[in-house]
């Protein structure tokens, strides 16, 4: 192909055509400059001139399916009418896109599609946020010119996410090529020929891949629409605000929509440097949890239900007297890392003013010493955003199982081998991906040397090369190697957290104990008040047992939580709270990046739940009307500022929420919070010296299991407790629709082990380890490494408390 | 049904080619005559020999219209009905092949002796109008003939 | 006299043997080929003006010479045998009369093009054919033809036979290596072209199975001497010409390039049978505009078939008669194209249902005239907006029966019935409905 002169000209001033080569063109009389690679009809949309396209889509570029961009070329290297997202801009193209042919070409494609379609509009569930009636009214196709029969389809079941209806479909493949090249789902794909085609499974079924959600919003029409929110309200109704997803620590983005102060749908945005476009199953339908019946809706005080201003009172006087009669050290708070950084942030600044220590982020102190090490790592030479992983050439993924730690890091890693990185997973379980890796199971303790190993061999072949580590198996020797590797290698770094605000909790936990030490605390008589924000610390980690003794010598418990967790069942002052759709707030992603969300609607009882002495609840519409919001909560941080200005203490900086950003920023390491708005791209956090030194403090160690004499090695398995993309995460544990998906509680060891064992894939068994015990079904792997066990925290169960600890496994057959 | 030394051999050779989807079509035709037509089992037993999902195995059965995943007779009717054909009065075959085995377009005979398809023209413009039966082709089609035809074609 | 070259063994009436093969002649031009270098064999190919037989005439040498030979192979060879273009059967013959042929033929465009691996692709319907390339090859293999070092030259190529198992877009190039490859086949767009990406996305070339066929000859004879059989100045070498419909002699005759399409169907096809006259035809296939009595005199070649608006494409020509109703004929022929659209692109797959529904009104008496601008609208767009050249093929008969027999069509409209069957007819399989087998 010749060059034109312009490119010629740069080439001879030894430009890189990569980086500075902008082709010129002219759409409709307009001049515009475009990246080399970018398609026409791009590069008419960044003039503002946007036409018509279905098969199209920015994630999954150009395939000239449906042939509705058409444009005409006047001038150029290429002539007359042709769909321009098949066209790379050039220098010298002048193009018109108000043609009367390629008009002509736009509105026949629209009536076209439309001959078969149903014309169903007023009972589907996209509601006018169709892409396929936008379209046909700007095609100006208004007329029926068909006079033949539609072609009809029957509908395939694809399980409780995705409704189907497939008559409405006009044939774009995106589902397709979302399904099964962007995302590698293996069970949905394109069946018959011709006007039948039709886009299903194999056969009836649940769609297995963890980001079939999407297909709702790549969909442009009704064929894929989300099953949970099915003829619930319509998109007018909904109440929607952009925001970010709680549900792991990757901080996709999205927009939840209420109506009635129900929850219920939530679909994927926009952000390019973090999801790109999709978000996961556990993002789009973990949302149940916000419109329990359970859910804590009333202010209670010792069992009773009381006014806001009643529980404030209580509360301060508890700790007031609390503080008065053992001292201040005997009250104590637990943030959290899945509340917003305001929040936390608030906390933190109640203590302060209590002058009490006694204060930490997180309930699994394993984690909290994992997390604070990760965060304080991240540094502005090895940051890498999600996006970033994309674009790797090389990755190796330390102790992680991204499908079920973090879904959407799995989507990214599939973009890197789709483009043909490299990709090695070091960890002990079997783990499963949607592309071609190379597995190494290891056991945590030989990650680091695994690391190394694979570290020397390879990456400096490569341009882009990055090493992920998880937070949850691997030790803190692995966590550190990883920095270090990277720093030794100019590699990206990105470590997975365990929830949407870990980043942030992490770099506020100071010098305090971790909860451990509030627990010793707690049995040990010191500590009598406990204050827990959004945290369930005795649900999870320490067991029934330890959790409900050292409960019993608490003198009071003040719980803030919109969850109905085993802690809320226990407390004596319980404050409603907000859930992030609920409420203005920021979380920092596990790339240290802070991401603003905003209020989608007030939170209350859901309209359909009400209904006075009308049963069932979801009798609609209300009989009773209000002004008052029926169970109305709040964002936690207004209520610790109301008990410290109870307490008679300076709260001046906690009263409102710029109040609390603007002391938030007065921390260096935060100050680009003041900078942020919700809809950007997020402000960058790098940890300070103070973390540092911090994180690097002298840690218990404690995590090598003791060696146990004259026991069989099968004997003494170490255990795990993991996530699975459905049913561990804290929050969506609580969503009715995600836990469809959630497995029975299961232990899955190496298959020789169980041999060893004398155990079988599928037998009820008992695992044990001190006083704690958990009953559930064993599943066996070739592909697990051998001498440890695996059992997914299942919200219930008692396996986190089991984490970490060498645990004997028994036939429970009997 | 396949029967197991058959479906070791097919696994070898699959295994023995660098691109096992190439072998897709011919497995399909294979599992298609060991079970009368690509049943889900067929299918599934295909997907399991060349080692991919069920669903790439559907998308071409579904594609191509010489695999059949509904059941069939034992012989496939295919008359040809392009434009030669139909110049020359396939029209009239077809219909007297449907009054004669008592069956429409798409259906099989009670005793599961045939089924009758239309197919696109099988390459036999000058001995139109043309049919072919299981896989022998005939030309140069009358009523007479089809009845002679179809004495020797049943089994 | 002129002396038949890709048919000289029909009269056999069954494959030829490799002796007979051999015999006649065969695998002299492969022995030929493989003495010259490989940039000789594109010469002559060039030399000889050969353009490819499967419709399109692209020019055979110059596809050759755009085929990457630099990059790391393999590389590989496909000849298209899918024949699936209705009224046309020459491939059929080719292979099932003498398929040590086409083999030789792709065994000298593998070397010209430097493929190790070469591919029939074949329709499933072809049953015959196949198992007479089969055994071809393998006696070929027995003969050091196929395989290692061929006749010590150097040269290795493999030959394997692929059964299709139907559907007319497999024979477009670019889905054909979709299908061979085990996926839907879709047609791939281009950029890349095969030449440097095609079948896995290695440098593939790909020709019809008579274009290939014709190699053998050429290298034996000289490109300029096959050149020159043409029976007039614009041709190049002999094609083999079809007819079929009501004449009285339908059959396949090996006969110069450019020979007029009026001696082709009076002298080789006998003329019409008694009783019945000459209405237009279809001078290469399904997809070719029609041809009307005024411009019987046309060469059949690419570029003066075109100078009549119509295409040569197979050469296999489909007469229709007077009791023909041109517009029965044509919904007979777009119900094939509409089954057949892959369904990748839009106004294929839902175009031409649409056509199909007008023209179904047309003839059942039940439309009204403004519809004729209706599917002259559709026609129009499709024509040009297609995704592959299957749609254009599509619709480019039924542009020419608006063009050529408007006043018969209108007629339907303002009589209400055809006016040549009278009644309408049984309604055909409509493409509408649910999706059949
Ligand atoms: C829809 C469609 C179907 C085609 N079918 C055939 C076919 O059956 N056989 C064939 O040789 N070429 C067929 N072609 C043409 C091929 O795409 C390609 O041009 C040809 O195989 C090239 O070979 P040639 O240069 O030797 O003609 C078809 C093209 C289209 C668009
Ligand atoms: S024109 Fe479009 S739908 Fe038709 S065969 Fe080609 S790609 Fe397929
Ligand atoms: S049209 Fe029927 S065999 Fe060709």
């Amino acid at each position: 192909m010749s060059l034109s002169s312009r490119e010629r000209d740069y080439r001879a001033r030894g430009f890189d055509r990569c980086h500075f080569y902008m082709p010129k063109l002219i759409i409709d009389g307009l001049e515009v400059e475009v990246p080399e690679g970018t398609n026409v009809l791009e590069a008419a949309k960044k003039l503002g001139i946007v036409i018509p396209h279905f098969c199209y889509h920015s994630a999954m570029g150009a395939v000239g399916a449906c042939r509705l961009c058409a444009m005409k070329f006047v001038e150029g290297p290429v002539k007359g009418v042709q769909v321009s997202c098949m066209i790379k801009a050039q220098d010298g193209m002048v193009v018109e896109t108000a043609d009367p042919d390629a008009m002509r070409a736009r509105r026949m494609v629209i009536e076209w599609l439309m001959t078969n379609h149903p014309h169903d509009c007023p009972v589907c569930d996209e509601g006018g946020m169709c892409l396929l009636q936008d379209y046909t009214i700007a095609g100006g196709h208004g007329i029926r010119r068909y006079k033949g029969k539609k072609r009809t389809y029957i509908s395939q079941y694809l399980g409780e996410f995705i409704e189907q209806e497939m008559n409405r479909c006009i044939q774009c493949y995106r589902c397709h090529r979302f399904y099964r090249d962007y995302a590698g789902g293996d069970d949905f794909g394109t069946k018959r020929i011709a006007n039948q085609t039709f886009f299903g499974r194999f056969k009836d079924g649940w769609l297995t891949s963890e980001f079939a959600g999407n297909l709702a919003d790549v969909c442009p029409t009704g064929v894929f629409t989300d099953r949970t929110y099915h003829f619930k309200a319509r998109p007018w109704e909904l109440e929607t605000a952009p925001s970010i997803c709680p549900h792991c620590s990757l901080g996709c983005n999205l927009v939840p929509g209420a109506k009635l102060r129900e929850l219920m749908v939530i679909k994927a945005r926009e952000n390019l440097k973090v999801n790109g476009w999709f978000i996961c199953d556990r993002g789009r339908f973990g949302y149940g949890f916000a419109s329990r019946h359970d859910r804590p809706r009333k202010f209670v005080v010792n069992g009773q239900e009381r006014s806001r201003n009643e529980a404030v009172e209580t509360a301060a006087r508890i700790i007031a007297d609390t503080a008065a009669k053992y001292g201040p050290g005997s009250v104590a708070l637990v943030g959290s890392p899945r509340t917003s950084q305001e929040n936390n942030f608030a906390l933190k600044k109640l203590a302060a003013l209590l002058n009490t220590g006694n204060i930490c982020f997180f309930a699994d102190p394993s984690r909290e010493r994992k997390e604070r090490r990760a965060a304080s790592h991240i540094n502005s030479g090895n940051r890498r955003s999600l996006m970033d992983v994309a674009s790797s050439d090389f990755i190796i993924a330390v102790g992680t199982d991204p499908v079920n730690e973090a879904p959407m890091l799995a989507l990214m890693m599939r973009q890197a081998a789709l483009k043909g990185a490299r990709i090695a997973v070091i960890d002990p379980r079997p783990v499963k991906l949607p592309f071609d890796f190379t597995h190494i199971p290891a056991r945590p303790e030989e990650f680091a040397e695994k690391l190394t190993g694979i570290l020397n061999e390879a990456a400096g072949d490569f341009k882009n090369p990055l090493i992920i580590c998880g937070t949850d198996i691997p030790g803190i020797d692995a966590i550190d190697a990883c920095s270090e590797a990277a720093g030794r290698l100019n590699c990206g770094l990105f470590y997975t957290l365990s929830a949407a605000n870990s980043f942030g909790a992490a770099l506020l936990a100071g010098e305090g104990p971790d909860f451990e030490g509030i627990l010793s605390g707690m049995e040990g008589g010191a500590i009598r008040a406990l204050i827990a924000l959004e945290s369930d610390p005795l649900g999870r980690y320490f067991g029934e047992e330890r959790a409900s003794r050292a409960l019993k010598k608490l003198d009071s418990l003040i719980v803030m939580d919109y969850l109905p967790t085993e802690t809320v069942d226990a407390t004596n002052v319980l404050f409603p709270t907000t859930a992030y759709a609920e409420m203005d707030g920021i979380f920092i992603n596990n790339e240290g990046r802070a991401q603003g969300f905003s209020r989608a609607y007030i939170p209350g009882i859901p309209v359909n739940h009400m209904g006075p002495k009308l049963k069932p609840p979801e009798l609609h519409p209300p009989r009773e009307f209000s002004s008052e919001v029926p169970g109305q909560s709040f964002p936690a941080w207004e209520y610790l500022g109301d008990i410290a200005r109870e307490m008679g203490l300076d709260c001046c900086e906690m009263e409102t929420l710029s109040a609390i950003r603007a002391s938030l920023s007065h921390d260096p390491r935060f100050a680009a919070i003041a900078g942020l708005y919700p809809e950007s791209e997020g402000a960058l956090i790098t940890a300070g010296p103070v973390d540092r030194l911090q994180a690097y403090g002298p840690f218990p160690a404690g995590e090598k299991p003791d060696a146990g004499e004259g026991l069989k090695p099968v004997d003494r398995l170490l255990l795990y407790a993991v996530d699975l993309t459905f049913g561990t995460e804290e929050i969506s544990a609580y969503s009715d629709k995600t836990g469809l998906r959630a497995p029975e509680p299961y232990v899955m060891i190496n298959t020789e082990d169980a041999v060893a064992l004398g155990l079988e894939d599928g037998e009820p068994v008992n695992v044990s380890s001190g006083d704690i015990s958990v009953a559930c079904v064993l599943k066996t792997s070739a592909s697990c490494a051998g001498g440890a066990a695996f059992a997914p925290r299942l919200t219930g169960s008692d396996a986190a408390a089991l984490s970490g600890k060498t645990v004997k496994i028994t036939g429970a057959r009997g | 049904m396949l029967s197991d030394d058959r479906i070791k051999e097919l696994r070898e050779y699959v295994s023995s080619l660098e691109h096992p989807e190439e072998a897709l079509v011919d497995l399909m035709h294979e599992a298609q005559s060991a079970y009368g037509y690509l049943s889900d089992e067929a299918a599934e037993a295909v997907a399991d020999i060349a080692g991919v999902p069920v669903i790439k195995v559907e998308e071409l059965a579904t594609f191509y219209n010489l695999i059949f995943r509904r059941p069939v007779g034992r012989k496939v009717i295919f008359v040809c009905d392009s434009i030669s054909c139909w110049v020359m009065g396939m029209e009239n075959m077809f219909d007297y092949l449907k009054k004669k085995l008592g069956i429409d377009i798409g259906q099989t005979t009670a005793d599961g002796a045939f089924t009758l398809l239309p197919i696109c023209c099988l390459g036999a413009c000058h001995v139109a109008p043309a049919m072919m039966v299981g896989e022998k082709l005939y030309g140069n089609l009358t009523p007479e003939r089809i009845d002679e035809i179809l004495e020797k074609e049943r089994i | 006299m002129f002396q038949p070259l890709l048919t000289k063994n029909f009269h056999l009436g069954r494959p030829a043997s490799l002796k007979e093969y051999e015999a006649s002649g065969g695998y002299a031009g492969l022995r030929a080929a493989l003495k010259m270098a490989p940039d000789e064999v594109i010469k002559a190919v060039i030399d000889s003006g050969l353009r490819g037989r499967g419709g399109a005439g692209f020019p055979t040498g110059k596809k050759w010479s755009l085929t990457d030979r630099k990059s790391p192979g393999p590389r590989y060879f496909l000849v298209n045998a899918d024949e699936m273009e209705p009224g046309t059967f020459k491939d059929r013959f080719l292979m099932v009369r003498d398929p040590h042929q086409v083999i030789e033929g792709l065994l000298i465009s593998g070397y010209a093009t430097d493929a190790g691996k070469g591919y029939i692709f074949i329709r499933y319907e072809y049953c015959e054919a196949a198992r007479a390339l089969n055994v071809a090859i393998e006696e070929a293999k027995g003969a050091g033809f196929i395989g290692k070092d061929i006749l010590g030259s150097g040269f290795s190529m493999e030959i394997s036979v692929h059964r299709s198992a139907g559907r007319y877009e497999c024979g477009e190039e670019t889905a054909l290596m979709n299908a061979l490859e085990g996926r839907r086949a879709n047609p791939r767009s281009k950029p890349p072209y095969p030449a440097s990406k095609g079948f896995w996305m290695r440098p593939t070339t790909i020709n019809n199975a008579e274009t290939v066929a014709n190699i053998p000859h050429i290298i034996k004879m000289g490109g300029n001497t096959w050149k020159s059989l043409a029976a007039y100045d614009g041709g190049a070498g002999t094609k083999l010409y079809g007819i079929s419909g009501r004449v009285k002699n339908p059959g396949l005759f090996e006969l110069p390039t450019g020979t007029p399409l009026k001696e082709i169907i009076e002298t080789h096809g006998g003329g019409m049978q008694e009783g019945y006259s000459f209405k237009a035809c279809l001078p290469g296939g399904a997809s070719t505009p029609l041809i009307t009595p005024n411009n019987l005199d046309v060469p059949m070649d690419f570029d003066a078939v075109s100078k009549v608006g119509s295409r040569m494409g197979t050469g296999c020509v489909t007469v229709f008669d007077d009791t023909c109703c041109i517009v029965r004929a044509m919904i007979n022929n777009l119900l094939f194209f509409t089954r057949e659209s892959c369904g990748w692109c839009t106004p294929c797959r839902d175009g031409l249902p649409f056509v199909h529904d007008i023209l179904r009104r047309i003839e059942a008496g039940v439309a009204e005239m403004d519809e004729l601008s209706v599917l002259e609208e559709n026609c129009e767009t499709i024509y040009p907006n297609s995704f592959c050249a299957f749609a254009p093929g599509a619709v480019d008969p039924v542009r020419s029966m608006l063009r050529l027999f408007r006043p018969e069509v209108e007629e339907h409209i303002k009589l209400k019935r055809c006016p040549i069957n009278g009644t309408p007819s049984p309604p055909t399989p409509s493409p509408g409905g649910r999706g059949g087998l």
